[in-house]
């Protein structure tokens, strides 16, 4: 893969794809407001795989938000390439939670929606050839015609992200990508990723709860800790060879050693967490 | 064993309940003694339907006469190079042309009040600011009867409508848009609602992909609430139903509401037999109405779990 | 070793419109007192089934369920049930929503003994500043600590749990699993939990059951937990045979997905090494 180390965009080498700058967000009326995030600082290089790893309801789909530019921060600054970052758009392509498919279109107007706004300019056999070639890549050709409730699980994701590469973002944002897919569908899918992600040379930022998914895919791993006030720590880096094969991984000590330390990490965080009176 | 079970309960229950309503009924009847004689029972308003049913018949056969007769005579005028004028049929209305004009009105009032409720529902639902400032104005109209409407609706059409060579009958007018003013609410509340409470992941995918606002409404916000606007079209139809049936009696529109008042100036216990068939014709169209809009709602209507 | 709970022959069949199904088949178990074991498969394999059955929930088809010396019959207040979905009423505070079992339960205590039992259960799970809050007010998470707190706070001589963390993301799952390893070393409760996630059933279990594809699912093998308690999660993690244990069960699981259906009733007659105990 070709990563941009960290230490070339400090020392102005290269901007960073996506940064925020002392990012904080909150909701609710004033008085009974709550801080999301605070104090947030977040670089992603050009080519590289950062995964969020953090508990439901710390604030991982907000940041994924902000960082997608659906959502404005109340303080500090997103940038794209070193500037301002513009409102969310096409070029940064987001697969969300949810999948957020349209359940009255089928598997090719998904996807057909996001090539009809991304490519106007072309024909539409054209159009229609893109299209099938994006949902050939994720593998549905058989469910094409298909309407969302009729696919399960798992390719409704691949939709979601057959959809977001229609899009052709330099960088792509998942939120949660297999949080709703059952456990064998998702180390599958899990692979199907790594493998897409390591073709395809973007920018990704992961948002997951899962060790062993942020550990298979990315390059870096940076933990959120615990909101209220979420803020992102000091980052794990997985100098894991790639492609990186789930049974072989599980012999590999480097491996072991680097998911003690993460899941030790967090249980530790948790523990930390104000208003638990724990034992 | 449990299929039989099930059987009687879906199907026998109805039929029991039925026969129960039809004897108390007919055991009341020849009890309640009214001004204009015995109140009718059941048999006396099955024939008195098909009373109504004859005199249609016959009264169609007249038409078919009067229409031969006529074609008899113009090829006669023609002939003879006498100038010719077309005549039409002055019979009285059937009680199958009531029914027919009642629902031409209803369906011409509801039309009105979904081009009107929709578009604007959607404004509603996509703007905050819209919704604020109608819905003060929403709340206040919204409960106002059909009787209190349709005399200013009836001033209105007349002072407004004036036409030498009128396309529709003022009556009918008054009466469809006392339909339509009633049966608004229902479609422009569901609708706003609907619009308000699309997926907002829905509405993001639009931003990232920055739809222009039409494509926007077209694509995302319409189709996901598809779904309400239907339950909204339901419920207009039912209450624009409900309300036809008053405003033909007071505007004297021809039609199942002007039949029955008609009947009751009347005054015999045929009469009210007649009356009673067109509560039945009225429960029953009713009825088949509201399934035509549960099929139709459930047409367009999408497992929203599975987005 | 004595059977507390033991499952025998135990197989269940579902009527469905293709006609009759046997779902589980010949489930043969026993579990010693005070013996934690997790019946880990694929979704659908009819695990739930077999927790179910013993939970008095489903009826048994053939076979039979002993525990502590009588067979079961029915549901009752002796096995404390944790579901998937703590189905908590929404209406009622977390401290009230487990009072309803313990005021049932302990009827002959006073309303302060019986306000204490529901309260101090609370209290180790975790949740002693939220006794008051009604589910909405609480996380996900928090719910299913009720869950938890309702089924140890009547005592009951047999913990089932059926995928108590199958709905929580994977770092809660981890938080719950300390909650409920330290609240069940407090009294060692016999346990039969049902889940499909490896790393949770090798973290709590002394033994797993790893159950073979349905429909006629049965026990394939089963696998020894040797992990020293009390348990620290780091300890297991750093335990020399962690790993290994944990590609067996992978691979166990990864094989059976892999299996054609035709396949299974061969395979479950022949056993995959392990002999039900």
């Amino acid at each position: 893969m070709t990563s941009v180390r960290p230490e070339e965009i400090r020392s102005g080498a290269r901007p960073a794809a996506l940064a925020l700058r002392g990012v904080a967000k909150g909701f609710g009326p004033r008085g009974r407001r709550s801080e999301v995030l605070a104090g947030v600082e977040f670089e992603l290089a050009p080519g590289e795989c950062v995964a969020v790893l953090g508990f439901s309801g710390s604030g991982k789909t907000t940041l994924l938000s902000i960082l997608a530019g659906l959502l404005p921060p109340d303080a500090g600054s997103v940038e794209m390439d070193g500037a301002p970052a513009p409102p969310a758009g096409p070029e940064r392509g987001v697969v969300f939670q949810s999948y957020a498919l349209l359940p009255w279109l089928t598997v090719a107007g998904n996807v057909q929606l996001a090539v009809d706004a991304v490519h106007p300019e072309l024909g539409r056999r054209a159009r229609r050839a893109r299209t099938l070639e994006l949902v050939r890549v994720v593998g549905l050709e058989a469910a094409l015609e298909k309407r969302p409730r009729e696919l399960s699980g798992g390719m409704r994701q691949r939709v979601a992200v057959a959809r977001a590469l229609a899009l052709e973002p330099r960088i792509l944002l998942l939120d949660e990508p297999l949080g709703a897919v059952d456990a064998l569908t998702r180390s599958s899918l899990q692979a199907e990723f790594a493998r897409l992600f390591e073709r395809s040379h973007k920018s990704v930022v992961l948002v997951t709860n899962d060790v062993d998914e942020a550990i298979l895919l990315a390059d870096r791993i940076v933990p959120l800790t615990p909101g209220p006030r979420a803020t992102l720590g000091a980052s794990f880096r997985v100098a894991l060879a790639r492609p990186r094969d789930r049974t072989w991984l599980n012999r590999d000590p480097a491996f072991k050693k680097l998911r003690n330390e993460i899941t030790t990490h967090l249980l530790e965080l948790s523990a930390r967490r104000p208003g638990r009176a724990r034992r | 064993m449990l299929d039989v079970r099930q059987l009687l309960r879906t199907i026998g229950a109805p039929v029991m309940a039925l026969a129960l309503f039809v004897a108390l009924w007919s055991a009341a009847a020849a009890r309640i003694e009214t001004s204009i004689g015995a109140l009718p029972g059941p048999g006396q308003v099955l024939l008195a339907a098909r009373g109504l049913v004859a005199e249609h018949r016959a009264e169609r056969a007249r038409e078919g006469e009067f229409t031969t007769r006529m074609e008899v005579k113009r090829r006669a005028a023609l002939a003879a190079g006498e100038p010719w004028r077309d005549r039409q049929y002055a019979g009285k209305p059937t009680y199958f042309d009531q029914i027919a004009t009642s629902l031409a009105t209803v369906f011409t009032g509801f039309l009105i009040a979904s081009l009107v409720a929709v578009p604007l529902g959607v404004l509603c639902g996509t703007s905050p600011t819209v919704y604020a400032a109608l819905n003060p104005l929403i709340q206040l109209f919204r409960p106002v009867s059909p009787l209190a409407w349709l005399p200013i609706v009836m001033i209105l059409v007349s002072a407004l409508y004036t036409s030498t060579d009128p396309l529709f009958e003022k009556s009918f007018l008054s009466s469809a848009i006392t339909v339509a003013l009633c049966s608004l609410w229902p479609t422009l509340v569901n609708t706003a609602l609907g619009v308000a409470s699309v997926d907002p992941d829905h509405l993001n995918v639009a931003r990232v992909l920055r739809l222009p606002w039409y494509v926007r409404v077209r694509k995302i916000v319409i189709p996901s609430s598809l779904p309400w606007i239907f339950t909204g079209l339901r419920l207009s139809l039912g209450v624009g139903w409900m309300v036809l049936i008053a405003a033909e009696m007071l505007a004297q529109n021809p039609g199942l509401g002007k039949f029955v008042w008609d009947m009751f100036q009347n005054g015999s216990s045929e009469t009210l037999a007649q009356i009673m068939v067109a509560v039945f014709t009225i429960g029953g169209i009713g009825y088949a109405l509201d399934r035509g809009m549960i099929a139709l709602q459930r047409a367009v209507s999408h497992d929203v779990r599975a987005t | 070793m004595s059977a507390y709970l033991e499952l025998f022959a135990l197989a269940k069949d579902f009527d469905g419109p293709q006609g009759r199904t046997r779902v589980v088949e010949g489930f043969d178990i026993a579990l010693a007192r005070g013996e934690f074991v997790c019946l880990l498969g694929h979704s659908g394999c009819g695990k739930s089934t077999v927790l179910s059955m013993v939970a008095g929930l489903t009826g048994i088809s053939s076979g039979g369920v002993v525990l502590d010396g009588r067979e079961i019959d029915g549901p009752g207040p002796d096995r404390g049930v944790v579901f998937q979905s703590p189905s908590l009423l929404p209406w009622l505070t977390a401290l009230a929503n487990v009072r309803l079992g313990v005021d049932r339960v302990f009827a002959d205590r006073s309303e302060a003994e019986r306000r204490a039992i529901a309260a101090e259960t609370l209290e180790r799970v975790g949740l002693g500043d939220a006794l008051d809050r009604r589910p909405d007010e609480l996380s996900q998470g928090e719910c299913q600590r009720v869950g938890i707190a309702r089924a140890f706070a009547l005592a009951p001589k047999l913990l089932l749990l059926d995928e108590p963390f199958g709905m929580l993301d994977s770092l809660t799952r981890m938080e719950l699993q300390e909650v409920l390893l330290e609240l069940w070393s407090h009294d060692r409760k016999t346990a039969l939990m049902v889940t499909h996630d490896v790393d949770e059933a090798l973290y709590l279990s002394d033994r797993i059951a790893l159950m073979t594809k349905g429909p006629k699912a049965r026990i394939g093998e089963i696998v020894e937990v040797g992990f020293p308690r009390p348990r620290e999660r780091s300890a297991v993690l750093e335990h020399p045979d962690y790993y290994q244990l944990r590609e067996r069960l992978l691979d166990f699981l990864e094989e059976q997905d892999a299996r054609p259906e035709a396949e299974l009733v061969s395979d479950a007659v022949t056993g995959l090494g392990g002999v039900a105990a």
